[in-house]
């Protein structure tokens, strides 16, 4: 066997193995393509960046379950050999805010004389007021919004609402 | 039906009107919605819609806090079938005299007043 062809064999080997290495491995930027194409299926205004294979999510998703499906849409996806999830949630709301009861019940007594409301009892028990009464329909908002404002757990209207 | 759905429309309103600081959560079955209305009219109308989606405010599953913008000028929209009484009645101590007076280029009578017009209410 002449050097030469087994230069050339060697070569051959080579060129082989290169085209069947990157017909395994796509290039980053179409990794990226089908990666986004997955991603917005799931969510919007997803960041994504691809670098040997690695993806990197960024950005911020409505949930923690969109967070989650987000990378599990990624799972098995061609070239993609790992996922680096940095997307964000917004934080949560805060907390409700529940006034103790003797501050529900000095509070709704105090908007009621300024609205000048007569005729309609607000009992408080664990947070929950209970409205009670005559009230004219023209009336009620303003009443209703008595109690609301105090922050109270909830509000109970059982008023007798005159037509 | 989720309570954020059934008050949907009252939200979708309240952020159109230009509410600020919306913060609507749900906790044990009860809706709290809190938020600040550019104005008192804004406010109202925002009642107006939770009264219609739950007549009579009976269903016991939002607490419903608007507060209002205090640099807001309060201007009041006359409706149909208001008097001003009865627009008195939605401000807190604000009498009917107060806003006769206060709007006294625009009215000629304290009984005539007509869906539109834009009263000053007083502070």
């Amino acid at each position: 066997m002449s050097k030469k062809f087994k230069f050339s064999g060697m070569a051959a080997l080579f060129v082989a193995f290169a085209v069947l290495f990157s017909a395994c491995k796509p290039n980053d930027a179409a990794i990226a393509e089908s990666v986004k194409s997955k991603v917005s299926a799931v969510a919007q205004g997803v960041g994504v960046d691809v670098k040997n294979g690695v993806v990197t999510l960024t950005g911020q998703v409505t949930d923690e379950a969109t967070r989650t499906a987000v990378e599990t849409a990624l799972k098995g996806l061609k070239g993609v050999k790992s996922v680096v999830n940095n997307t964000t949630v917004p934080p949560p709301p805060p907390p409700v805010v529940i006034n103790p009861d003797d501050t529900l019940r000095t509070t709704i007594q105090a908007s009621f004389e300024a609205k000048g409301i007569k005729g309609i009892t607000a009992a408080v028990s664990n947070g929950v007021v209970t409205l009670t009464g005559d009230v004219k329909k023209a009336d009620l908002a303003k009443i209703m919004q008595a109690a609301n404002e105090a922050k109270p757990k909830n509000v109970v209207n059982k008023m007798n609402v005159l037509k | 039906m989720s309570l954020q759905d059934k008050y949907s429309e009252m939200i979708a309103f309240a952020n159109n009107s230009g509410c600020t600081d919306m913060q609507v959560a749900e906790q044990d079955n009860i809706l709290y919605v809190t938020c600040t209305a550019p104005s008192h009219d804004v406010k109202n109308q925002i009642w107006d819609v939770y009264d219609r989606i739950d007549p009579d405010m009976r269903d016991g599953d939002l607490v419903l806090n608007v507060a209002v913008d205090a640099a807001a000028p309060d201007i009041y929209v006359v409706k149909a079938g208001d008097s001003l009484s009865r627009i008195a009645g939605k401000y807190e101590g604000v009498t009917w005299k107060a806003i006769w007076a206060a709007n006294r280029d625009i009215l000629k009578h304290p009984d005539k007043i007509y869906p539109g017009q834009e009263l000053k209410i007083p502070r």
